[in-house]
């Protein structure tokens, strides 16, 4: 502070109590305020029209896309950014890697990259680019880390703690063509095993849970995974299972999971809340997952990609979804994520890209297809993903896991 | 803080602001835990605070006076925090924050404890008051001005409550007397 102190009526005592207090803001604070810009923004867009679009549309269709997911990637990895057909802005320089929730989904569709698979595999496979384990109020971000540079082709399923010994997964390799997705990070569904490039891993610092993967190199990359979890057939990862897995959670899971920032949850997510735990079917976590799960992904919740006309300027991305019912994914996920780790089941946000269009053995996928969904950590079974965005995605995989 | 940096982020420059954010986010948090005295709630007010600031930035009229205009801000969310019975869920803090400066010895954790009660039952003005005089030094007529209240007021909000938490400190004389030697 440089405000001079007075003399006259000045108690040295209760300056010297009022001292005793904290001086130094928690990070998370600085990092809230900076998530908050673009919706900030939203309603300013006239002190900055700089950050306005080339060209752009907005997608009425299924896919909820998922802009910001590049922000952040090229925060930390690429000299390019994403195009800026897609998300319009880039993040303040001092941000961390964060993504935020926008008022307005506004994407292309522009081919976002090429994937080369086996066309016997039908599996629809989300492509993961990253998780987060920090929920703000309106955005999400990557907590404390660790990064560590990898050759080529080494197992990269040994450096993380995401592999835990899940049964039912398949090993698949694939190849990925960069398009308008110029970024370095590496997508791939389930557990990455190898790379065909140096990458930089990144885990969080305290379980050395995946972060993201970043290639040092341009170009097409292949990618070996074990992929299949909720989608597999043999139904190990199942309800029937999920019901057994318990609630014996690693510490370094719940220090990194569980984490609401005040303020997140208000009158009405506490409604929420309390209503999808009476409509469970029981009480383990993975009742309480499908239980949230129906019912944002009921009518109830009407799926919209422009919602500035809701007055959510006080509220929590959270609490403003359950107080109108209306948003896109960035709005379903954190509040699917939040409320459950308010029940004490861990979650992360995942951003990445939903299954794309399947010819032969190629899928394309487009801007947008980006997405953002959950991830639900089950003791034994490691990360499960799970979709709440509904409005026409239930035929996309991770809906729902097979009962 | 620097005019120059508070006209760019006055017209919108992001980055701007980022910096005056940084810069600004250890004073507005010290000043909201002081008023409110809880760190949930601070961070929460102190974050309103900015991103009001970010909000209104425009409508600053001395790009110098932006430090009293946050303060004043913080104050105001302060406030807000006060007047609402909302239920924080906060059983996890993601990241480490700094801890607090460990209690000098000298003060006794009674009186502290006394002189945390007795500032609890200040009304919100006056924990205001107290806290922009006795900690940010601000003298009373700037203290009237960002409050949209008279001198006199001010004043006299800042008697009452410093009686209030003389009394309190007068209760533990004894463990208090020594605070002017206190050991380094």
């Amino acid at each position: 502070m440089n405000v001079e102190r007075p003399s006259g009526d000045f108690d040295p005592r209760i300056a010297a109590w009022l001292d005793l207090d904290p001086h130094r803001a928690p990070a998370e604070l600085l990092d809230g305020v900076v998530a908050t810009f673009p919706s900030i923004h939203q309603r300013h867009r006239s002190m900055a029209p700089a950050w306005s679009p080339r060209r752009r549309f907005i997608v009425t269709g299924a896919a909820c896309a998922v802009a910001l997911l590049v922000v952040a990637t090229a925060v930390l990895a690429v000299t390019k950014p994403w195009s800026p057909t897609v998300g319009g802005f880039a993040p303040p320089a001092t941000a961390p890697a964060i993504s935020l929730v926008r008022d307005e989904w506004i994407v292309d569709d522009a081919v976002a990259v090429t994937i080369t698979r086996d066309p016997a595999d039908q599996t629809a496979h989300y492509w993961r680019a990253a998780t987060y384990d920090v929920i703000g109020l309106h955005g999400w971000s990557v907590g404390p880390s660790t990064s560590a540079t990898e050759p080529a082709d080494v197992s990269l399923s040994d450096k993380t703690a995401d592999d835990a010994g899940i049964t039912g997964r398949s090993q698949i390799t694939f190849s990925v063509q960069p398009g308008a997705f110029t970024g370095s990070t590496v997508l791939t569904p389930g557990t990455p095993i190898t790379v065909d490039q140096p990458v930089t891993l990144t885990t969080t610092s305290a379980g050395g849970y995946l972060s993201r993967i970043v290639r040092e190199g341009p170009g097409a990359y292949r990618v070996t995974a074990l992929a299949g979890g909720a989608s597999n057939a043999s139904g190990a990862t199942g309800i029937g299972a999920l019901r057994g897995a318990g609630t014996h959670y690693p510490t370094e899971i719940t220090e990194r999971y569980l984490g609401i920032m005040p303020g997140t949850i208000g009158t009405n997510a506490r409604v929420l809340e309390d209503r999808l735990v009476a409509q469970a079917a029981g009480t383990t976590p993975i009742d309480l997952v499908e239980s949230i799960m129906q019912i944002l992904r009921s009518n109830e919740y009407t799926y919209s990609t422009d919602v500035r006309s809701l007055q959510c300027e006080s509220l929590s991305t959270v609490e403003c979804f359950a107080t109108f019912k209306q948003g896109f994914c960035q709005y379903y996920a954190p509040t699917m994520a939040v409320l459950l780790r308010d029940l004490h089941i861990p979650t992360r946000i995942v951003e990445g890209f939903l299954p794309g269009e399947r010819t032969g053995d190629t899928e394309v996928i487009r801007d947008n297809n980006a997405h953002a969904w959950v991830e639900v950590y089950f003791p034994g079974y490691g990360w499960i993903p799970f979709d709440p965005t509904g409005a026409n995605t239930s035929s996309q995989l991770p809906a729902a896991l097979p009962s | 803080m620097q005019p120059a940096l508070v006209e760019r982020a006055m017209r919108g420059d992001e980055e701007a602001f980022a910096s005056l954010a940084a810069q600004s986010a250890d004073g507005c948090y010290a000043l909201a835990y002081r008023i409110l005295r809880d760190p949930h709630r601070a961070q929460d007010a102190a974050q309103r605070a900015m991103l009001g600031a970010w909000r209104d930035l425009p409508t600053l009229r001395d790009p110098a006076r932006f430090d009293a205009w946050l303060h004043r801000l913080v104050v105001n969310a302060c406030y807000v925090e006060l007047r609402s019975e909302r239920r924080w869920v906060a059983r996890v803090r993601l990241t480490a924050a700094d801890s607090p400066p460990e209690p000098d010895i000298a003060w006794a954790i009674a009186a502290r404890d006394e002189l945390d009660v007795a500032f609890r039952r200040l009304t919100s003005d006056q924990r205001a008051v107290v806290v922009l005089h006795h900690y940010l030094g601000y003298p009373l007529t700037d203290i009237a001005t960002m409050l949209g209240v008279s001198e006199g007021t001010a004043r006299s909000r800042l008697h009452r409550a410093v009686q209030r938490l003389r009394a309190a400190l007068d209760q533990d004389e004894p463990s208090l007397a020594v605070t002017e030697e206190r050991p380094a």
